[in-house]
């Protein structure tokens, strides 16, 4: 026997700790880029690794060293409750894996991350209309697809911050870095047991890095490479009489993008169309008419024309897209300098939306990105 | 062979100019038949021109506004931005080549800028300007 016996030894193994900065790293990615629309091919991409880790945690939560395991840390209710006290007491049992309280934050961390992961892909089946969901919910499930994804992540949110809590209280209460240990993998041994190596086999190893090499550019793939289910709808195509009216002085808007009683005051106050006379033969109104009837935002299946349509209030008749509550969400980030260079303007879709004569609005279509210092760029001008 | 294939291309060429003269003609004889007169691309020039007062909410009323000063060059929706182009038949072919998109346009814009439909007499003069470039 050797005389002197190590005063740390490895807790966390690789693997785990690996695992657990790529999920704060995916988790931060996916949060600073959510509702972002032109950045939602990076909160996609975040969100599946987020999803893949977690998977990876909760097989290695059954085939990993000793401390990695469920069967280490997932402790019952009452020695929770006697962890609990003992900390109230500051005198908390120390253990060299997670704690009772802290094994069951990892658990509900776990559980929630799996929770926020499978509705993310109802969200981006539901509204944007592709992955592994599409087609599986309608646009107003997936929207409330949407509002349980942000629910599930702000409750992520006050579990991560309970989770810190106990990491703070614990490093202090036993005088030990915690969070470097999550780093280095090493605690103080003191008067605890030995455990078994936490090294992991080769084995076990190639299965994980098989299996997150399978999980996540999976769901990469089968999520990114389509098309929206509305991509090819043939309601959403433009008529001749529609593309001549409308498309000799603008983009002929997708008639999708306003209700139809927006359309018939348009063609109601013709002879004053934001100033231009518009003098329409009787029969091209009729065109006209029929180029919109059934395809309104009320009637198209875009995520685009289900917000529209959503956003503007029965009572109210909007002239402009660009009245609508929905537009000026999403448009709120883009400051009047973007609006008056080259190539864009609000008559401009196309400017930056690549499908916008499809009427398609595809978040991976949009060719412009809000530069970071957009918002506290145009705040000033709102406050003038 | 070869000899024969560039009197095709040039047979074709030559149709199609033809063919795009023919409809300016043919633009202006209906004209003629709605009562006009003889055609002046003086006049036309002239019509083109004239400023008809300022649009608080436009600008000022007059072709060149959105058309350019240069007819042989690209102009501009005002408002929306679009690109309009070149008047001038001999840069752009096309123009008045479609007796009901020059029909569709003399009505809103002479309505826009003249506040009235423009004559038989003033659309044939603008034509004969216009094709005269």
């Amino acid at each position: 026997m050797n005389q002197t016996t190590p005063t740390s030894i490895i807790v966390w193994d690789w693997p785990t700790r690996l695992f657990h900065w790529l999920l704060v790293a995916a988790f931060g990615i996916a949060f600073a880029t959510s509702g972002d629309d032109p950045l939602l091919r990076v909160h996609l991409w975040s969100g599946f690794l987020f999803f893949g880790l977690i998977v990876f945690r909760i097989v290695w939560g059954f085939v990993g060293t000793r401390h990695a395991r469920f069967s280490d840390f997932v402790a019952s209710p009452a020695h929770v409750i006697a962890h609990l006290i003992g900390v109230l007491h500051r005198r908390p049992q120390r253990f060299l894996g997670h704690n009772p309280a802290g094994g069951w934050a990892i658990l509900l961390l776990l559980s929630l991350g799996l929770l926020l992961a499978l509705f993310g892909f109802l969200v981006l089946g539901g509204q944007e209309g592709y992955g592994l969901f599409a087609g599986l919910l309608t646009l107003a499930q997936g929207h409330q697809a949407m509002e349980i994804h942000e629910a599930i992540c702000f409750s992520m949110l006050a579990l991560i911050g309970i989770h810190w809590a106990g990491v703070i209280v614990e490093s202090l209460l036993h005088r030990e870095n915690l969070v470097a240990a999550m780093f280095h993998g090493r605690k103080r041994m003191e008067n605890m047991a030995p455990s078994p190596n936490s090294v992991p086999t080769h084995a076990k190893l190639a299965i994980m890095i098989a299996l997150g090499a399978l999980v996540t550019p999976t769901v990469f793939l089968l999520s990114m490479d389509s098309t929206p289910l509305w991509a090819n709808n043939p309601g959403l195509k433009i008529t001749h009489a529609w593309e001549i009216a409308c498309g000799e002085c603008h983009l002929p808007f997708s008639p999708s993008l306003l209700p139809s009683r927006s359309w018939e005051a348009l063609l109601a106050g013709e002879e004053d169309h934001f100033g231009d006379i518009l003098a329409l033969k009787p029969e091209t109104k009729e065109a006209l008419r029929q180029s919109f009837i059934g395809h309104s935002a009320e009637d198209e299946p875009t995520e685009a024309a289900y917000h529209i349509n959503h956003s503007v209030q029965k009572n109210q008749t909007p002239q402009r897209i660009s009245d609508t509550p929905y537009w000026r969400k999403k448009h709120r980030n883009i400051d009047a300098e973007t609006w008056k260079s080259k190539d864009m303007g609000k008559a401009r879709c196309d400017g930056c939306h690549a499908d916008a004569k499809e009427g398609i609005f595809d978040d991976r279509a949009i060719t412009w990105q809000a530069p970071f210092n957009a918002q506290s760029k145009q705040s000033p001008e709102n406050g003038r | 062979m070869i000899k024969q294939s560039m009197m095709a291309v040039l047979f074709t060429l030559m149709t199609m100019m033809t063919a795009t003269a023919a409809t300016l003609e043919e633009q202006l004889a209906s004209y003629r038949t709605q009562g006009a007169g003889t055609f002046d691309a003086k006049a036309g020039q002239t019509l083109w021109t004239t400023s008809h007062g300022t649009d608080p909410e436009v600008g000022e009323k007059i072709c060149t506004a959105c058309h350019m000063d240069d007819p042989h060059k690209p102009g501009k929706h005002r408002k929306t931005g679009k690109i309009i182009e070149p008047m001038a038949v001999s840069v752009n072919p096309q123009r008045f080549t479609d007796p009901e998109k020059v029909e569709k346009w003399f009505l809103r814009n002479c309505r826009q800028v003249m506040g009235r439909e423009c004559t038989p007499q003033e659309k044939g003069d603008v034509l004969s300007y216009l094709g005269s470039l």
